[in-house]
């Protein structure tokens, strides 16, 4: 933001409807003024249309976003001063010299309703802080409720020159954007030019879709890994069956001595094997629903190709049992 | 009547690096009602013929014939739950089932009823000297004796005719092998059950009706 934007006229009303919408979480505002520095001067005409122009605009605004760099704070203030109604103002460090100021002295500023008819009122700021600013004259910063007082005490109809929005959820960015059509804004994009007939809005969900794109190549690149990981579950489903069974190899050769068929064997562990799997999976759904209250279709589906692996390694592993000597497992001597 | 024959029976088996012939040509037949010790050194093929009289292998060569039917042409499986059972000197005992549920387990193999099963299975366990104060204790609670009995009675569960015994004595002390020897020749002479024992013990030897010895694979008459 510069101190010479023309920037937009925006009703009370407006912004009033907006921040009542129920998708902004909060609003930042600037409200300029014109005027010039110092008490009124009795001037009509085009001497006091060049006054004017060549004066410093009064610009209000409630937070410290609209600085490019961050402007230098005397002691006792901070960023939060804009959020106040205090009657302090920072200027540029070139107004300074210009005017013979210095950080802490008080400058009378007298803003005008318009060029022609002009009714004035003024008000005195005291310089808390400066700021860097390539523009002559720079415009002069305070909080948006002293401007808003002026606007009052012109009886002029409060107006908002720029408007940015935090929404309270950004997966409602498009309901927010068909509310600001119903309200007549018309969609401007960034570095297109203004439109000086109609309100104009611009998203800027730069960051939003930089953190989309870098959500969606993660999700692209998990997606990649999806045969690794079932690999992956095969093999774990394979060892840690095997390793359960084998280490359950004496049982296994005592059911095989006493006439378990070998189907049976199978299915005696295959069930019991299917029964810790299933459960794994139930307590590991139950948990991530406990935690994220919600599981994906690709998560169900990795769920099932895991509990499907093991159950083939389980099977694998049973099976490789099935070839042992039992009699060689049974005459183990103690 | 012989119930149980081995036919010229050999097995070989291959290791990795040479081949092993276990048995060479073993014939002989084995009759019920009679205690046989099969003595022999380590290696010299006693548990390869137990394992091949219990039908857990076949052999390579010839015929081990129960009832007149090679193991080869019948239900392996039906005949280790019906006809025959194994003793071993580790017992071999499931660990997570109770002494009572140990003794069931080759009934409910058979199809038996478990308040059947049970009731045999307690009628078992009492037949080789145990109290009903075992029957919920889990095989880490009974002693060595207290286990191969257990064997035993889950062994007699099923009504076998055949009792194979692989040093059924070797992990006990002198009192308890005496007790299990005394049982083993009780089913032999009085339920005439086939027990055939194989030992290196020659004091159980000696308690035998016949005894067979092996020596590199071969089976003779001691």
């Amino acid at each position: 933001m510069d101190g010479n934007t023309q920037g937009l006229d925006i009703e009370e009303q407006t912004i009033k409807g907006l921040e009542e919408s129920g998708f902004v979480r909060e609003g930042i505002y600037t409200r300029k003024i014109w005027g010039m520095v110092g008490p009124w001067q009795e001037l009509a005409g085009t001497q006091l249309s060049n006054k004017i122009y060549n004066s410093p605009r009064l610009i209000g605004a409630n937070s410290i976003t609209p600085f490019a760099l961050p402007p230098e704070i005397m002691d006792g203030y901070d960023e939060s001063l804009f959020a106040s109604a205090e009657k302090v103002c920072l200027v540029s460090e070139d107004s300074l010299g210009l005017y013979g100021l210095a950080i802490g002295d008080e400058l009378q500023y007298t803003a005008v309703s318009d060029w022609r008819n002009v009714r004035h009122s003024s008000v005195s700021l005291k310089i808390v802080g400066t700021y860097e600013s390539p523009f002559r004259p720079a415009a002069i910063y305070c909080p948006l409720d002293v401007v808003t007082a002026l606007y009052r005490e012109l009886d002029l109809p409060v107006l908002t020159d720029s408007a940015s929005f935090i929404l309270q959820n950004t997966q409602e960015l498009n309901q927010f954007r068909d509310l600001l059509k119903n309200l007549n804004f018309v969609n401007q994009q960034a570095g297109s030019g203004s439109n000086y007939k109609q309100l104009s809005f611009i998203i800027s969900d730069r960051l939003l879709k930089n953190a989309t794109a870098s959500v969606q190549s993660y999700i692209d690149f998990t997606t990649a890994l999806y045969p690794v990981i079932y690999l992956l579950c095969a093999g774990i489903g394979f060892v840690v069956s095997y390793l359960l069974i084998r280490i359950r190899k004496p049982e296994f050769a005592i059911m095989r001595s006493l006439g378990t068929s070998k189907v049976l064997t199978f299915l005696i562990f295959f069930s019991e094997q299917g029964v810790l799997c299933l459960l794994g999976a139930a307590l590991g759904i139950f948990l991530t629903l406990a935690t994220a209250q919600h599981i994906s279709a690709q998560q169900f589906v990795t769920v099932i190709g895991y509990v499907v692996f093991y159950l083939v390694g389980a099977s694998i592993a049973i099976l490789a049992m099935n070839r042992v000597n039992v009699m060689q497992i049974l005459t183990a001597k103690e | 009547m012989s119930i149980l024959s081995l036919k010229d029976v050999s097995y070989t088996y291959k290791s990795r690096y040479q081949t092993v012939q276990a048995v060479k040509n073993a014939s002989y037949s084995f009759q019920q009602g009679k205690v046989y010790a099969i003595v022999g050194k380590s290696g010299s093929g006693k548990t390869t013929v137990l394992s091949l009289l219990a039908g857990l292998d076949l052999p390579s060569d010839g015929q081990v014939v129960y009832n007149g039917t090679p193991t080869g042409k019948m239900d392996r499986d039906k005949y280790r739950r019906e006809d025959v059972a194994v003793i071993y000197q580790a017992y071999n005992l499931f660990p997570l089932l109770t002494a009572l549920e140990n003794v069931m387990y080759p009934l409910e193999l058979k199809g038996v009823k478990a308040k059947e099963a049970r009731a045999k299975a307690a009628e078992m366990i009492e037949s080789v000297g145990l109290t009903e104060e075992v029957f919920k204790r889990y095989p880490a609670m009974l002693s060595g004796g207290e286990q191969q009995r257990i064997a035993i009675a889950r062994a007699l569960a099923a009504q076998p005719k055949v009792i194979l015994a692989d040093e059924p004595t070797g992990n006990l002390d002198t009192e308890n092998g005496a007790n299990i020897v005394n049982i083993l020749k009780s089913l032999a002479h009085e339920k005439n059950c086939c027990v055939i024992i194989v030992t290196h013990d020659l004091a159980i030897a000696e308690q035998a009706d016949v005894v067979l010895r092996m020596q590199d694979g071969e089976m003779a008459t001691a």
